[in-house]
């Protein structure tokens, strides 16, 4: 059974045509590179597998659940979509707290953890407005992953990244897909893709193309 | 919740205070009237006159203090809507919940900021637990005063109604605030529709008639303005409740996809009609009646009157034939689907047919007490909505029993009926047909002295006078000889669909 299937989906989106009749699946265990020009509709097909909105037509099954019918967002969903807007006067790991405070599965040394895991252990006192491009989007790395979740939809995960930073990140997603974690990521950058993924898709002529 | 969610929904904060000024400006320009009017009316006014003065002054709720609670409440719901916390939460719902919760403690902040502005202004005026003479005085620009001594006898009650009205207002409000963010993400909406919202309330406060008042803002923040309208403390409360719980339903099933929706819609649009026809029947009943001085009770009697040995109208017939067997028409195609096909592998399962048939049974008894429930509250509510009087009855009790425990029982009757004539006959058509047949016995002539058990639940046998608990011994009989059928068949007669 596929872990994710989008059923003749077709949506338009802000009078926009972006998919017409898309049917793929996706299976657990692997990491999914989308890629596609800005605007293609990648963000909008994230959108599309959390429940966040639904097809114009067609349908989108996780774990064999049908989204909007008796659930709406999946379970274990660990996402980047748009840029989380942080509460900017308390710390990194006061962040982490309330989000973590909402499903209560987590303590303050996994969040720690986490946080150590994704590079950010040092600024543990520092508030999130006195944070750089680069760590804010490791705290955003850091929610989606803190809780296990089992499915990752990173959109531009990378994005602000020093050198190091893209090479932490990137043995850190290969570890958690090692765990049979399941990653989808977009990236601007065809060396993340190349080395990251099992399987690349390119959206084109509202469909999903694969490359890989 | 962690102080840190506390941290992140905060939207309480001192620099509200500000808000204050205005409102505290107001209630001193209010109070220089009152020495005159005291003076002049040799009356004396006390606190409680100076706090109604202006916590019922609709210029003050409607053009500032509500529309302020909604703009802060939108830009509240707009900062806090966040993809990496919809996620977590699991669906819309829970986020619009959430919202509300929090949106309640700001509402719960700006009233009693608005209470401590105007008790500061009342500062050094006499206290008392009761009304002060002022309310006696029935002129022109004491309105607020003379209607709220009128309907209540403490000025505390009032003052907590008025509270609970502007609450629940404001919650109603806010609620749809959070469901149309929900679905369409866009803050500039919800600026629009607040500004269309406070043009509305000025229009309707200023321009449209007394009858129209089923749609003026005011009654629905004032509670002076709801009461004096309404000719009643509960209709206000009732309407915008009514609003609040369609409101809660959407909230609800929000996370459902359209489309599964529009199907749902599909699917159910025979009770949507069921529902249509009840309501039709009875707006019809109670406006054929409106201006007859009748009391609500009445109303109710009327419209669900029925037909008895001494009362018949084709009328009263048909809309019992609509309500009653209109109900038990939808039992019948739920029988269908407990007696299809797929009966034997359910009955397999409860390795008993009595366990199965209390699988689902309840279920039914479940939805018949809601029905008539909503019947009589719903028949009430539009009585009182059209004006008819309060008056309460002698024989209150006998309409109410005879309405919800005969009703229950006869449509038990009729259910139990229907499930035994396709249980027998294993045609669950046949069953409905059978008992549309039946109705015979409740035309003119055909009552048998009231033996036969189709009827009995019609209103007009407490128009008659007749003893109510003799019909519930009736269908208590006949019930139980049902009952024993049933069990017959259900213990002896081969189970073939």
């Amino acid at each position: 059974m596929s872990l994710i299937e989008l059923r003749n989906v077709s949506k338009s989106f802000k009078g926009l045509s972006l998919f017409e009749n898309l049917s793929v699946s996706f299976e657990k265990g692997k990491i999914y590179g989308i890629v596609g020009h800005n605007g293609s509709g990648k963000s909008v097909l994230f959108k599309m597998m959390c429940g966040f909105i639904f097809p114009d037509q067609g349908s989108v099954i996780v774990n064999g659940e049908e989204l909007g019918k008796n659930k709406r967002f999946p379970e274990n969903f660990g996402i980047i979509i748009d840029k989380p807007g942080y509460l900017g006067d308390k710390t990194g790991f006061e962040n982490l707290r309330y989000l973590a405070d909402i499903q209560n599965k987590i303590s303050d040394e996994k969040i720690k953890e986490i946080l150590e895991r994704v590079g950010l252990s040092h600024t543990i006192m520092q508030k999130v407005k006195n944070y750089s491009l680069g760590m804010k989007q490791k705290l955003a790395i850091a929610q989606a992953i803190m809780e296990d979740q089992d499915i990752l939809l990173l959109d531009e995960p990378f994005n602000g990244l020093d050198v190091d930073s893209v090479e932490n990140i990137r043995d850190l997603l290969k570890s958690l897909n090692n765990q049979g974690k399941t990653i989808f990521l977009t990236s601007h950058n065809n060396e993340d893709i190349d080395i990251l993924c099992d399987h690349v898709f390119r959206v084109r002529n509202y469909s999903l193309e694969q490359l890989k | 919740m962690s102080s840190m969610i506390k941290v992140k929904n905060r939207i309480i904060s001192w620099k509200y205070l500000i808000a204050a000024i205005p409102i505290v400006l107001y209630a001193l320009s209010n109070r220089q009237s009152m020495p005159f009017f005291e003076e002049l009316h040799n009356v004396t006014a006390n606190f409680w006159d100076y706090i109604f003065m202006s916590f019922s002054d609709v210029y003050l709720l409607l053009f500032y203090f509500f529309p302020l609670i909604l703009f802060i409440s939108t830009v509240y719901i707009n900062r806090t809507f966040e993809y990496i916390e919809l996620i977590r939460l699991g669906s819309y719902k829970k986020w619009i919940f959430t919202r509300l919760e929090q949106l309640f403690k700001i509402d719960i902040f700006f009233i009693l900021m608005f209470l401590g502005s105007i008790l500061l202004t009342s500062f050094n005026t006499s206290f008392s637990m009761e009304w002060s003479s002022v309310g006696i005085i029935d002129i022109s620009g004491n309105e607020i005063l003379y209607y709220l001594r009128h309907y209540f006898p403490k000025p505390f009650v009032a003052l907590v109604l008025q509270i609970g009205l502007f609450l629940l207002t404001t919650i109603t409000f806010q609620l749809m605030l959070c469901i149309l963010y929900a679905r369409f993400k866009k803050s500039s909406l919800l600026h629009l529709l607040n500004g269309l919202m406070y043009l509305y309330g000025s229009i309707s406060f200023k321009v449209f008639p007394a009858s129209m008042k089923l749609i003026v803002m005011p009654n629905y923040l004032s509670l002076f303005h709801g009461v004096a309208s309404f000719d009643s403390i509960i209709m206000p409360f009732v309407i915008v409740l009514s609003v609040l719980l369609i409101l809660i339903f959407i909230a609800n099933n929000i996370d459902r996809d359209y489309r599964n929706s529009k199907n749902y819609l599909m699917k159910n649009l025979p009770v949507l009609g069921y529902g249509l026809l009840c309501l039709m029947g009875i707006l019809f009943h109670i406006s054929k009646h409106t201006n007859g001085g009748l009391s609500i009770w009445d109303g109710f009697i009327v419209t669900f009157m029925g037909t008895t040995n001494e009362i018949f109208t084709l009328i009263s017939f048909a809309f019992y034939i609509v309500v009653f067997l209109g109900a038990v028409y939808f039992v019948q195609l739920r029988l269908q689907r407990y007696l299809s096909e797929m009966s034997y592998y359910t009955m397999i399962r409860y390795r008993s047919i009595n366990k199965w048939f209390l699988s689902w049974f309840p279920g039914i008894l479940k939805t018949i007490t809601i029905l008539l429930l909503t019947l009589l509250i719903g028949t009430i509510s539009i009585a009182m909505l059209k004006g008819y009087s309060n008056t309460v009855p002698d024989n209150l009790f006998e309409i109410i029993y005879h309405f919800i425990v005969n009703g229950f029982l006869q449509l038990l009757f009729y259910v139990i009926f229907v499930i035994i004539i396709s249980f027998a006959t294993k045609d669950v058509f046949k069953s409905f047909i059978t008992l549309l047949t039946l109705t015979v016995f409740m035309l003119p002539g055909f009552r048998l002295k009231n033996l036969m058990p189709i009827g009995l639940n019609s209103m007009g046998y407490v128009l008659e006078g007749y003893p109510v608990f003799l019909i519930s011994i009736k269908l208590a009989v006949y019930i139980a000889a049902e009952i024993i059928v049933l069990l017959y068949l259900f213990n002896k007669k081969d189970y073939i669909v």
